[in-house]
């Protein structure tokens, strides 16, 4: 990751909003000197040393530092783990992900875990267990003192919600013995989200590169690698040895599979009924007490990916495919472990040394998707002579090369947004004619390639006979249909790679949504006309003035006034060529032209500060309020605000809740937008 | 030498007078069309444009759920013993700074010389308030040490303090604790957390049960120093009271050797508070 300036200063504010001012200095000084040791710390930061000790210690217990220590050298070098850092900023949609694909005690277990950051499993185990004894203790005193089980009335406390009523029947908080936590901590270790700490995990990628590096050089004779072929040999080996020390962070996974969990994978993945249902002993498989573990941020970034390829579905075919789509990326991305590869790590020098893209069949789907999931909804209705069966039914087994994004596609799908509107209601009256209610009835003919559009069969009476027949079709049809339809979208959301196999090639998928993103970005700043002309550089490349006048279909002058405006908001670029051989201004072309990457770069600038203003106005409004905010604080008031405050107060107080709510979700909006253009 | 004049606007400075569309066409390095020219508009511009401030969309349930989460593993986190709170910062913290020093010197720490007079004078109140670490507390979370550098052992064991011999006096377990905080502000003046399936319910009574057992304890729970980290139930008073030792020496950051503030701490019992009943903690 690129680490800018925008992007240190919020990963510093970052850590000070949550693990407050100390590490948040030491970070920033790290970021801003590269790596350091104490003494070069206690130079910059004027700390004295036991400060940066504390505040050392507590960063890497949070993985957010990498450390290098050199044998027989007394010094460490630490050095700031910007990922890490910045993907605090997702840890509630990290959280409520959790919850939603593996229950709220998940969700218990997870966020203790990213609170403590390492943590050893033992440890865990007991302050569960401590926990879970108190309760019992509590609840124990509770009934020894109230027999007749009146509520809490008898005691000091308000007796809004009597704790009996509630406690007995839920008898316990969300996990109820030590059993089921190891059996949650093996489900999360099993889906990747948790990894193993190992010896490597905090040496920085560079430092894992030179050490191998080195290594491998040892066994060249004469410490120097000769030829082009010895080279892309040593570059393998590089790749591979780098491969295996990343893998040692799942040797916790892979024992667990030795200890038979893929036996009782089914079993577990029965749904969420498991994580409040009864616990049993036999899903303790063995986890040992003195294994390290904390969160894998890849592999989380992996599973927050398909949630918003699952939207990006929903957006522009529908809700019922989107969901088909959501149980296909949840069947692919169990092997898929991180989002984007590494360029030296996932080297091969070899194709078929790379590993096949995972395939996923139409059996495998129709196994996990909902049995509630009604797929005949999302589908619309053609003739079936009106498709070509041979064109939707293509099957392209090559990963498609580069260049795979059709620029014209933009244009069309952008521009159409007002075709698209009326096709809908020319659809809607088919819709009533099936009974079915149409959730998405937009793109949802079954097959683009239609003899006479996609909206031709406008609700005539042949349809009406055809539909009984119709109506029959059996789930794994329908089922196929949505594939089909997912596969023959410009987006490339899956590859009908094989007979009833489907694959999904992320990254040009991956490309198509960034470009939407973007667009949508440069929409919102430089409005209608400003998104028209990006689309048309983007497909014709660079153009003179004269040219773009001749394709626009805008006065000259609103149109050098756009492009000028877009230029400085950095969406678009000149440059300059001289029709002389000596350069003159005056008799230069100035070619305009679109480069994704630095209008990528320029709105990622942007969000950044945007996400920096924002924890920076929730400081000044601390600031502001910090009277009432320290009363609130005070252990006699917290939790009583009501009683204990002047009305005066608690208006404050609200208030400041509701901005400091507005202004982080500001903070999580603008992040999904930098996951889209960056992480994913 | 005096040139004459006051320089005025462009007049002095030679060269021919030109018109706003002279002007509009020379200074831009394309040609401009004579018949769609661009005129540059002369006027000032408003000083209070009209601003249509975009509005954003309402968030869904989904983010709210987020939000919550993330605001409440927060409260968590500055509930740990790890969490330190900064002091409140000088009015000129904000200033921008220019090289490292200066940002140092925005974080002056809070020493006897820059108390507020005014809040600073130990009233009762004060014992609600929470205590404020300048340092994280180590000393009684378990760690995974072997994944530490050799450098920070002493520090994760709590024992990098400036008489640290003396203070080898954790030997029990360490534990983990669990944060049992389960709800941030909100929750009180929306009355929302009352519609899910009864879990949060479940957890204010959770909550209600651990006051509940703080009471039973001693009037710990009035004086607030039992956090619901510590777990400090099991351990004896005796430690309570090391605790509080443990929190005065952390006060005092700089570790010089001329320390002129420890002057003045000797005769800590002058203010005459101290009521005795736990401990003392005189600190400010």
């Amino acid at each position: 990751m690129l680490v800018t300036a925008p992007l240190a200063e919020f990963c510093a504010l970052m850590i000070d909003e949550i693990y407050g001012e100390l590490p948040s200095r030491i970070y920033a000084s790290l970021l801003m000197r590269g790596r350091s040791t104490i003494q070069q710390l206690a130079g910059d930061t004027g700390m004295n040393a036991r400060q940066l000790r504390h505040g050392l210690a507590l960063l890497l217990q949070h993985n957010l530092l990498y450390y290098h220590l050199d044998t027989g050298s007394p010094q460490c070098f630490y050095e700031a783990n910007v990922e890490h850092a910045y993907n605090l900023t997702r840890t509630g949609k990290i959280l409520e992900m959790v919850e939603e694909s593996f229950g709220p005690a998940a969700k218990d277990v997870m966020q203790t875990i990213i609170l403590t950051g390492q943590a050893r499993v033992g440890d865990l185990v007991d302050a569960y267990q401590k926990r879970i004894d108190r309760v019992n203790r509590a609840m124990e005193a509770l009934k020894a003192e109230d027999p007749f089980g009146n509520g809490a009335d008898s005691h000091e406390l308000n007796g809004d919600t009597p704790p009996e009523t509630k406690s007995e029947k839920k008898p316990d908080l969300l996990i109820s013995s030590t059993a089921q936590l190891k059996s949650i901590i093996c489900r999360l270790v099993d889906a990747e989200l948790l990894d193993a700490v190992h010896k490597t995990t905090y040496e920085s990628p560079e430092d894992l590169l030179a050490m191998f590096e080195a290594e491998i050089l040892a066994t060249y004779p004469g410490k120097e690698v000769k030829g082009n072929k010895a080279k892309a040999e040593y570059k393998d080996r590089v790749a591979e040895a780098l491969r295996k020390d990343r893998s040692g962070s799942k040797s916790l996974k892979r024992k667990l599979e030795q200890n038979g969990l893929s036996a009782k994978r089914r079993k577990l993945f029965d749904g969420a009924a498991s994580a409040s249902g009864t616990p049993d002993g036999e899903l303790d498989l063995g986890v040992d007490p003195n294994q390290v573990i904390c969160i894998n941020y890849e592999k989380c970034l992996v599973d927050l990916r398909n949630r918003r390829l699952m939207q990006f579905s929903a957006d522009i075919i529908g809700t019922t495919t989107s969901w088909v789509y959501g149980s296909l990326l949840k069947l692919l991305s169990k092997d898929v472990s991180r989002c984007r590869d590494d360029p030296i790590i996932d080297h091969y020098e070899k194709d078929d040394e790379r590993p096949v893209p995972v395939v996923v069949t139409t059996a495998q789907i129709l196994d996990t998707i909902k049995t509630g999931l009604d797929l005949s909804v999302g589908l619309g209705k053609v003739d079936a002579l009106k498709i070509s069966t041979a064109a939707a039914e293509k099957i392209t087994a090559q990963a498609p090369r580069k260049k795979f994004f059709i620029d014209v596609q933009a244009e069309v799908e952008g521009d159409a947004t007002s075709d698209e509107e009326e096709e809908e209601e020319d659809v809607k009256p088919i819709m009533d004619l099936d009974y079915r209610p149409a959730t998405n009835g937009v793109n949802g003919v079954n097959g683009t390639h239609v003899t006479s559009g996609a909206n031709g069969v406008n609700g005539t009476s042949s349809k009406v006979k055809v539909e009984p027949r119709e109506r029959r079709v059996d789930r794994r049809t329908q089922l196929r249909h949505h594939l089909l339809l997912l596969s023959e979208s410009t987006q490339g959301f899956i590859r009908h790679c094989g007979v009833d196999e489907w694959t999904v090639d992320f990254e040009p998928l991956m490309r198509a949504l960034r470009q939407v993103e973007l667009d949508s970005a440069i929409e919102n700043t430089a409005g209608r006309e400003g998104i028209r002309l990006v689309r048309m550089l983007r497909a014709k490349g660079k153009l003179d003035e004269k040219a773009i006048v001749g394709i626009c279909l805008m006065r000259k002058a609103d149109m050098l006034k756009k492009l000028a405006e877009m230029q400085k908001a950095g969406f678009v670029q000149t440059q300059e060529v001289p029709r002389e051989a000596k350069a003159d201004v005056k008799k230069s072309f100035f070619l305009w032209y679109f480069d994704p990457e630095m209008a990528l770069e320029r709105v990622l600038d942007v969000a950044y500060k945007t996400m920096i203003h924002s924890l920076q106005v929730l400081d000044m409004l601390r600031e502001e309020n910090q009277v009432v905010l320290s009363l609130v604080k005070r252990t006699d008031v917290k939790g009583q605000e009501e009683g204990k405050l002047p009305k005066f107060y608690i208006d404050k107080y609200a208030q400041f809740l509701k901005h400091e709510r507005m202004l982080l979700a500001q903070i999580h909006r603008v992040d999904d937008l930098v996951a889209v253009l960056r992480d994913y | 030498m005096f040139r004459g004049g006051r320089g005025g606007r462009g007049r002095g400075r030679g060269g021919p007078m030109m018109n706003r569309r002279e002007i509009s066409q020379n200074s831009v390095p394309w040609a401009t069309d004579p018949k769609d020219p661009i005129v540059l508009d002369g006027k000032p511009s408003e000083t209070y444009p009209a601003w249509n401030v975009p509005k954003p969309p309402v968030l869904t349930k989904k983010e709210e759920r987020q939000l919550d989460y993330f605001l409440i593993f927060r409260e968590q986190s500055h509930d740990s013993p790890l969490y330190t709170e900064p002091p409140p910062r000088s009015k000129d913290s904000r200033r921008r700074a220019y090289g490292q020093e200066q940002i140092n010197s925005r974080y002056a720490d809070e020493s006897k010389a820059t108390i507020n007079p005014f809040t600073a004078v130990e009233t009762y109140s004060k014992r609600f308030e929470r205590k404020k670490r300048t340092l994280p507390d180590f000393s009684n979370l378990p760690f995974a040490k072997e994944f530490f550098p050799p450098e920070l052992h002493a520090t994760l064991d709590g024992l990098d303090e400036p008489g640290a011999d003396r203070k080898r006096r954790r030997t029990g377990p360490k534990t983990l604790a669990l944060s049992s905080i389960t709800t941030y502000g909100a929750d009180e003046f929306e009355e929302e957390g009352e519609q899910g399936n009864g879990q949060p319910d479940f957890n204010k009574a959770l909550e209600l049960m651990d006051n509940l057992e703080k009471m039973d304890g001693d009037d710990a729970f009035l004086s607030g120093e039992e956090d619901d980290w510590g777990n400090n139930e099991d351990e004896d008073n005796e430690d309570a009271a090391a605790d509080a030792e443990a929190a005065d020496q952390y006060d005092d950051e700089s570790e010089d050797d001329y320390n002129a503030e420890q002057y003045f701490d000797n005769d800590d019992n002058d203010y005459g508070d101290d009521g005795g009943d736990d401990g003392g903690d005189g600190t400010f």
